[in-house]
């Protein structure tokens, strides 16, 4: 993983980049935000915002800009000429070049982490608000209540309704008064559009005023000078096309670049130029290569904490920190899977304990590990990546993703011996009261 | 050189001699790509384009000064460049209603050229309205400025049928030849100073003697 575009999951541990995942919002598209917004916000103030113009022939015309500098063809076939018939350039001119882009720019929010663009209502809510009939409404059918049970008894539902075992509400005060579209918020389904941490910069950019005539030139400075935005900072507020703007700040020195010295042999120059800095950001830049950084997540509208107990000792693998440095976890490390995480280093850990479960048998005293620094190139297709299936547990019990395992004891049904094995728990079933343990490698602990 | 000795006449005939050189002996040519700004896409800021849109190339009679590749090893490794000037007749270019510009393209062989400058090269007896030709610098073009196959001729270390040029024709001021149209138009025939040329023109090519020489020769057939 060498770069944010190489982490594929999100593992809980590391700082997420932006690009984690597959769900891409591919319904959704924020425009771009490159180098290139800020060299054409400049660009667009000097071009059309700044009233740079001079007489000519009795007719005011716009100073043409250049940004230094285009293609020989493009340059000299505009359809503006900006040379005459000789080929020498028709003065004035203003030249803008990019001198710097600095990376260095301790500003900004959002250069951390992914930021959420967007939350809206997900297209699932309603379905859900017809489960969820928060307006309690009772005659109708579409809506979930208790009284389309069948028989009032939860034996199944009544023919083309829907039905709730929840406890039967009364309409709110809304719904009573007939008020049945006031907008509400509260349990909903909600979509949420996140984008790639935002990369700041600082662009630096030089500005030459070339003229015929002090008079022209004079003219021109005058014009920057007294359209500030902001007189005291020397700023202007410049505009992307696509809607994203920057603060333009001008240097206070505007240095001659004129030959009034000594001109003896050469033409007179009357030129001055400037600086102006652009603190600029990047969003999901569209250079070829670049991914799609747009993720689409669906809020849980629900979320219960229920505590489930199984009869037994819950044995799970300690959660290491790093890597285990004890040769004895990778003896069986062949066995492993691409995306198994490593083996830990904790306290009580064994290593062979931790070495078996890589091969399938589960043994108290095994650990995992919750970092992975193994190059790219020893580990699967998609790059390094630390373990996906680790979930911290509390008093020995964890989300629903991870694999429970209990310590058991059985007596032989042949010799009625007493054998102690730790067995992964399948699936549980608290209103049952029923626990599925998966069948599979155990080991008599008697053994070893 | 007084105007009351080199009058219109003898710039004709000038003229006239240099096609005769150019085109009716040396034979070096070009191959003109002009870039349609109209039809380009250019950057409206950068003013650059990466695709442009070129006209089909033309065939420039022309003097070609070859300069040897230019071999530098730098921090990115090693790399040839070719300068290159080229001398363009510039009544031939009138009388072709052909317009030579910075920024367009020319091939040379295998290599593309992107013209750097053009400059008048030389009044002709001091007449300011009357140029000799012009000079025309290119250096060579990467990939990715013009991505077209060049036209032969090329190198004879390539296969392609017109790598090598196996045939020349003379021009001598008609309007076409064996190679097909020419441009070509001569003041002096034009102006009914001179008559048209009584035999046609000379070629080079294999229709010669198979058993002594690949070519025939001017005069041969």
């Amino acid at each position: 993983m060498s770069t944010r575009l190489d982490k594929a999951y999100s593992d809980g541990v590391s700082r997420g980049t932006g690009y984690e995942g597959q769900n891409v919002a591919v319904d959704d598209y924020l425009p771009p935000c490159t180098i290139e917004d800020v060299d054409r916000a400049l660009f667009n103030l000097f071009n059309g915002e700044i009233p740079l113009f001079y007489e000519f022939e009795n007719n005011m015309k716009r100073v043409p800009i250049i940004f230094a500098t285009g293609e020989r063809f493009a340059v000299l076939r505009r359809k503006k000429p900006l040379r005459d018939k000789a080929g020498a350039l028709i003065l004035p001119l203003v030249s803008i070049m990019r001198t710097d882009i600095n990376q260095d720019a301790a500003m900004g929010p959002g250069q951390g982490s992914p930021a959420v663009i967007r939350k809206r209502l997900s297209k699932d809510d309603p379905k859900y608000q017809r489960l969820l009939n928060s307006r309690n409404l009772k005659f109708q059918d579409g809506a979930d209540h208790p009284s389309h049970l069948a028989d009032g008894s939860g034996n199944g539902t009544e023919d083309g309704k829907l039905a709730t075992r929840r406890v039967d509400g009364s309409p709110d005060e809304d719904t009573r008064s007939g008020n049945h579209i006031k907008a509400t918020l509260g349990t909903n389904i909600f979509e949420i559009i996140e984008m790639p941490p935002v990369k700041f910069y600082t662009a630096s950019y030089e500005v030459t005023f070339w003229a015929q005539y002090t008079q022209e030139m004079n003219g021109m400075i005058s014009a920057l000078m007294s359209t500030y935005h902001n007189n005291h900072q020397r700023q202007f507020r410049i505009e992307s096309d696509k809607g994203y703007w920057f603060v333009a700040t001008v240097d206070a020195s505007i240095s001659p670049g004129t030959n009034y010295d000594d001109f003896t042999d050469e033409e007179r120059l009357v030129k001055y130029s400037f600086n102006i800095t652009v603190p600029g950001y990047l969003i999901m830049p569209d250079f070829p290569g670049s991914l799609n950084g747009l993720r689409r997540y669906v809020s849980a509208p629900e979320t219960s904490f229920a505590s489930t107990q199984t009869a037994g000792v819950p044995v799970d693998p300690v959660i290491g920190g790093v890597a285990s440095s004890d040769v004895n976890s990778y003896i069986l490390n062949d066995f492993a899977m691409a995306d198994e995480p490593l083996p830990g280093q904790a306290i009580g850990a064994d290593g062979i304990a931790s070495t078996l479960r890589i091969a399938g048998v589960d043994v108290p005293g095994a650990s995992v590990s919750t970092v992975d620094n193994r190059p790219s190139s020893a580990q699967d297709k998609k790059g390094a990546d630390t373990p996906k299936n680790i979930e911290a547990s509390v008093g020995g019990f964890s989300a629903s993703g991870t694999t429970q395992q209990m310590l058991r004891v059985t007596h032989d049904p042949f010799t009625g011996k007493k054998i102690t094995k730790v067995v992964r728990v399948k699936s549980r079933n608290q209103r049952k009261g029923e626990t599925v343990y998966r069948e599979g490698l155990t080991t008599d602990l008697g053994k070893i | 050189m007084a105007r009351l000795f080199i009058t219109p006449r003898e710039i004709d005939y000038i003229s006239d001699l240099t096609k005769e050189v150019t085109k009716d002996i040396i034979g070096q040519k070009i191959f003109y790509y002009t870039v349609r700004e109209d039809l380009t896409t250019v950057h409206d800021v950068y003013e650059e384009a990466p695709e442009k849109v070129f006209n089909p190339p033309v065939e420039l009679d022309a003097l070609v000064e070859w300069q040897p590749e230019t071999f530098k090893t730098t921090k990115f490794g090693s790399e040839e460049t070719a300068t290159i000037e080229v001398y363009l007749h510039a009544r031939d270019l009138t009388d072709k209603d052909f317009q030579v510009r910075s920024g367009d393209y020319f091939s040379y062989g295998q290599l593309f050229f992107e013209i750097t400058s053009v400059i008048a090269d030389k009044n002709v007896y001091g007449q300011v309205e009357h140029q000799t030709g012009y000079k025309v610098t290119g250096k060579q073009a990467r990939q990715g400025q013009i991505n077209v196959k060049p036209l032969g001729p090329t190198s004879e270390a390539i296969d392609d049928p017109d790598a090598v040029q196996k045939t020349f024709v003379q021009q001598r001021g008609q309007e076409e030849n064996s190679l097909g149209k020419t441009g070509d138009v001569r003041a002096l025939q034009q102006n009914e100073k001179l008559e048209a040329p009584i035999s046609k023109p000379q070629e080079v090519s294999n229709k010669g003697n198979s058993v002594t020489t690949d070519s025939s020769f001017y005069g041969d057939e």
